[in-house]
């Protein structure tokens, strides 16, 4: 995040209030994660690049990595609490080597993770809370991405592409439809042509979601991949159920750089933006080595690109103006702003300002300035919510 | 209305040609120096670039796709989607040295070249040490001057080769003119994307 500008700053509050009030409503929790984690310790989590880590070296010599992702710090969060803990969210910051430009090293995420069911409908409460985040935003065009973490993963084991490094190549080109790629080298593999092509069309599956579905069928050389297929039907049917279906398409051919998921991932992009801004899925392998917890699914926000789009957008909103207490008796102000504070109003000691609200003490009356004018009143009406200033 | 960018010069050249096969015509290729330009229908809106260029035009998303060779493409890691190859501006990547020369049992060779990444690349391949000048152009003067032992570059027809007393010793990379893609407009674009794609390779194409 760009900290330096004012804009960025308010707009991040604006975001994180939206955020607040809507997971809170969706019933989850927020959690606040640790900054450092043991690189020994962080070295079995094997999902994030070795090479993006940023590390520090403490007193004693040992290795700390700054948080690189949030799921594992939330997994190890999470399973230190005495009570399971079934929906929590975070907003926090990630750190990451992207470039020598250490602002880009340091970027704002936020997200929500469902522990604990293996069912469609938790796949499908956060795909519709996803949407949820964006939509109080105000963020139109959106839309939502939906895939099967196996489905490429099924195609490769079934044509032979069995070891670890090999299977996270072509995942890799199949991701980044590098499709002259995967002819060249599978090619030269020794691979078929028939199956080249189908992976080649795997690649590039994706699409309006019947259309694209319907499609899809004919790539699948195994049951397990009508499986995976049958899977992502059952969530979008639930999407279908709460109305969130015309956001959502289908897309085959993507992975994730983050190979801990299980089954169903899903991606969200805004026309016109260049990034992704949400990606999420479902990771039960993870949170059973992790958090001992059977299951689990959930989502990131890049809040960086949230806040570049709404920039592109609109202007900032500003912060709310405090009301400006003063007088010529300056304890019967810090009184009067002392009860205003008690009340939950946004007020500051101050000589009046242009733009915000003041009110200016003598004894027991009070002069009130704000956008209809000036007017006279007095402390006991103020307090009693008279007047106005209080709404 | 679909915007690509191809490097100018042969690149162009042929593209331009394959269109025409396809019926798509740029009346005013032949004859402006224009870098920005629309065929005869208005479908496609060709920009103009530097070969290197190409890729970074594509993943910014100041031009829908691309046609960029695929020595440019290997050489400058970009955010793009490389689709399909095209039969258009094709040559080698090759290993050249001074005619007579041999550098089978040398331990540690130095490769004059303007593709280092792709260099070093190949010099890994065969564990073998090297180090990499890097130059901008007429790379031939780089062993007859005795300042490297070999060089990479990509060969067109071998002439300059010959003529400054080079010999290719090995063909390692077949590079072609290649249609890339940026990733959001393959996704929101795709149905215009796909009917050029087809129409770039005579109507089968992916």
């Amino acid at each position: 995040m760009n900290y330096q500008q004012k804009e960025n700053q308010i707009l991040f509050k604006y975001i994180k209030d939206k955020f607040n009030a809507l997971f809170d409503c969706y019933g989850y929790d927020e959690i606040t994660l640790p900054l450092f984690e043991a690189y020994e310790k962080f070295k079995r989590y094997r999902a994030v690049d070795e090479n993006t880590l940023l590390k520090l070296i403490d007193r004693a010599g040992n290795i700390l990595v700054l948080r690189p992702d949030a799921t594992f710090h939330v997994l190890k969060t999470v399973e230190t609490f005495e009570e399971k803990i079934e929906r929590c969210y975070y907003i926090t910051n990630i750190f990451r080597f992207r470039d020598n430009d250490f602002e880009k090293n340091d970027t704002l995420q936020a997200g929500c993770e469902l522990f604990g069911s293996p069912a469609p409908y938790a796949d499908i409460e956060v795909i519709n809370l996803a949407i949820e985040s964006l939509r109080v935003l105000d963020i139109e065009n959106i839309h939502i991405d939906i895939g099967h973490s196996k489905f490429v993963h099924t195609f490769l084991k079934e044509i032979g592409i069995r070891e670890f490094r090999e299977i996270s190549h072509y995942h890799g080109l199949v991701d980044n439809k590098n499709l002259i790629a995967l002819e060249e080298e599978l090619s030269a593999r020794g691979t078929s042509k028939k199956n080249i092509r189908q992976l080649c069309d795997i690649a590039m599956l994706f699409g309006e979601y019947d259309a694209t579905m319907a499609k899809a069928y004919d790539v699948c050389i195994n049951a397990k991949m009508e499986e995976n297929l049958q899977q992502i039907q059952a969530i979008y049917d639930g999407l279908k159920a709460v109305g969130s279906h015309p956001y959502v398409r289908l897309d085959l051919g993507f992975s994730n750089p983050m190979n801990y998921y299980t089954g169903m991932i899903f991606k969200g992009y805004v026309s016109g933006y260049g990034e992704n801004i949400i990606s999420g899925g479902r990771y039960d392998t993870l949170a059973r080595q992790f958090a001992d917890l059977p299951y689990a699914c959930g989502f990131g926000h890049n809040i960086d690109a949230i806040l570049d789009i709404l920039l592109k957008r609109q202007a900032a909103p500003a912060y709310k103006p405090a009301v400006c207490v003063s007088g010529e008796d300056y304890y019967a102000a810090a009184v009067l702003c002392n009860e205003l504070h008690k009340r939950n109003i946004r007020s500051i000691l101050s000589e009046p300002r242009t733009g915000m609200p003041a009110l200016i003490v003598c004894d027991k009356a009070v002069k009130v300035i704000d956008e209809n004018g000036e007017y006279n009143t007095t402390v006991e009406k103020i307090l009693s919510g008279e007047g106005g200033i209080l709404c | 209305m679909l915007r690509l960018a191809v490097a100018k010069g042969r690149t162009a050249d042929a593209v331009v040609n394959l269109f025409e096969k396809a019926g798509i015509v740029f009346t005013d290729y032949a004859h402006t120096r224009k870098l920005l330009m629309r065929d005869k229908d208005k479908q496609i809106e060709l920009i103009l670039v530097k070969p290197i260029d190409t890729p970074i035009y594509v993943e910014s998303g100041a031009a829908d796709c691309g046609i960029a060779g695929l020595d440019i493409l290997k050489e400058n890691e970009a955010d793009i989607y490389p689709l399909m190859r095209l039969d258009a501006s094709k040559c080698e990547m090759i290993l050249a040295v001074k005619e007579g020369d041999d550098i089978t049992d040398k331990r540690f060779l130095t490769v004059a070249t303007k593709y280092p990444r792709i260099t070093q690349e190949y010099f890994d391949k065969q564990n073998k040490e090297v180090k990499i000048i890097h130059l901008s152009g007429a790379l031939e003067l780089a062993p007859i001057l005795n300042m490297a032992d070999a060089i990479v570059d990509i060969r067109q027809t071998g002439k300059t080769l010959k003529e400054n007393g080079l010999i290719a010793i090995e063909e390692f990379m077949d590079i072609s003119a290649c249609f890339i893609a940026n990733k959001v407009s393959l996704k929101t674009r795709y149905a215009e994307i796909k009917t050029l794609m087809d129409k770039l390779t005579g109507g089968g194409a992916e």
